[in-house]
């Protein structure tokens, strides 16, 4: 059996990705999280992991010798970023929005231009209470590139687990590159309009990447949950779970607690999602 | 001396101010001797990120020696220093109320960022 690589993602921010990945993670044995929502990583709230390892992410950044530069404007002009600006003679750096191409350096004639290590973000590993092996990124306050940091967090995956990421809302650069090696995506939604219409940007980009996926609907409700079965039911896209809107469960949201903890029978649903996600890998390696 | 305004939109002297400096769709440069007005479109406006360093750049190259705006972000501000353009507030109003102001010495001049950036 081998293991799997789950990336629970959404399209609309606030449906619920945590909910899932941690609730998940606890229901299963032998598992690993990864919060890659870097930029405000969350799952910590409900872990209360105790981290005790630290990494810094670097990224390269441009720096000018300013002795050598002779202010000939080409690295300003080339720089698609606006990263670069030369102001009296002088080329000035903001490298919070370098995307570290590291293009200046090359077309500089006077070799001015040297690329620097920048701390971009930093990972921690924690062992939790809880039997999950965690690992989060956390991008820097200012910083705009999240990829790298996600990236770096990848590298943390243990081979003998099996490994849930936690993903940035949206569909733009940080979720692809969380998603992009996964067996399987859980996309994480809410009947509403707004959870609709970023469902179908999410399933979009699942489809364009030609990862597997299935949809867990959050905050459930019998007379609103037909927007999304709909959609899901026209596409062919499996419905994996259902999680109610039930007060109980926002209490101990609201107290950083996993609603597993207290409702023992939900790991068991999460088990069974667990397995049918399998199962559909497994069924797609049968056939290639 | 040149000054840029931003503007709204493309109406000369009566062209609006725009609150913020980086994402501003125009910038009205004065020049304050011979009252001779330019709108340059801030091809920036749209940018996903570096707009106030492209603005400020672009004001530069013009020859800018102040700046009248309702806001200027931390980057655009950091450039705009070291090219020694000078940051006037101005909120509302047209161009034409922002120049007088300025050439009264009514307005007051910002001496720390006081936008934030978009994303």
């Amino acid at each position: 059996m081998t293991n799997l690589k789950l990336t629970v993602l959404s399209g609309k921010g606030g449906t619920g990705k945590t909910t899932v990945s941690v609730n998940m993670a606890l229901s299963l044995p032998n598992i690993q999280l990864l919060d890659a929502d870097v930029e405000e990583p969350n799952s910590q709230y409900f872990l209360h992991p105790n981290f005790d390892k630290e990494e810094n992410v670097f990224r390269k950044v441009p720096e000018i010798n300013q002795s050598k530069c002779t202010a000939c404007r080409q690295c300003v002009d080339f720089c698609e970023y606006n990263a670069l600006a030369m102001m009296i003679d002088e080329v000035l750096v903001f490298p919070e929005i370098c995307h570290s191409c590291g293009g200046c350096e090359k077309i500089c004639p006077v070799n001015a231009i040297t690329e620097v290590d920048r701390v971009l973000g930093v990972l921690k590993h924690a062992t939790t209470e809880y039997d999950v092996d965690f690992w989060q990124g956390e991008l820097n306050i200012g910083e705009e590139s999240s990829v790298p940091v996600i990236e770096a967090l990848k590298e943390k995956t243990d081979q003998q687990k099996d490994i849930i990421i936690d993903a940035q809302p949206g569909t733009t650069c940080p979720t692809i590159e969380a998603v992009v090696d996964s067996d399987y995506g859980i996309l994480v939604t809410e009947p509403t309009p707004f959870g609709l219409s970023d469902l179908k940007l999410a399933s979009e980009l699942m489809d364009e990447l030609e990862i597997p996926y299935g949809v867990i609907i959050n905050r459930a409700e019998e007379d609103s949950d037909e927007i999304i079965e709909e959609f899901c039911q026209k596409k062919g896209i499996d419905i994996l779970l259902k999680i109610p809107f039930k007060r109980e469960f926002a209490h101990l949201y609201s107290d950083g607690i996993p609603f597993v903890e207290d409702y023992p029978e939900w790991k068991d649903k999460f088990k069974t999602v667990f397995e049918q996600i399998r199962g559909v890998i497994d069924g797609k390696n049968y056939s290639n | 001396m040149k000054i840029a305004v931003t503007a709204e939109n493309d109406n000369g002297f009566a062209s609006n101010v725009n609150p913020h400096f980086g994402r501003s769709p125009y910038f009205a440069i004065v020049d304050t001797q011979t009252d001779e007005i330019d709108l340059v479109k801030n091809e920036a406006a749209r940018a996903s990120g570096g707009a106030g360093v492209s603005a400020a750049q672009l004001i530069s190259d013009r020859g800018v020696e102040a700046l009248i705006s309702g806001s200027v972000g931390p980057k655009a501000y950091t450039a705009l220093s070291r090219g020694n353009i000078e940051m006037y507030i101005k909120k509302g109003g047209t161009v034409k109320e922002a120049v007088e102001a300025f050439e009264k010495g009514s307005l007051s001049q910002l001496t720390s960022p006081n936008g934030t950036p978009r994303k």
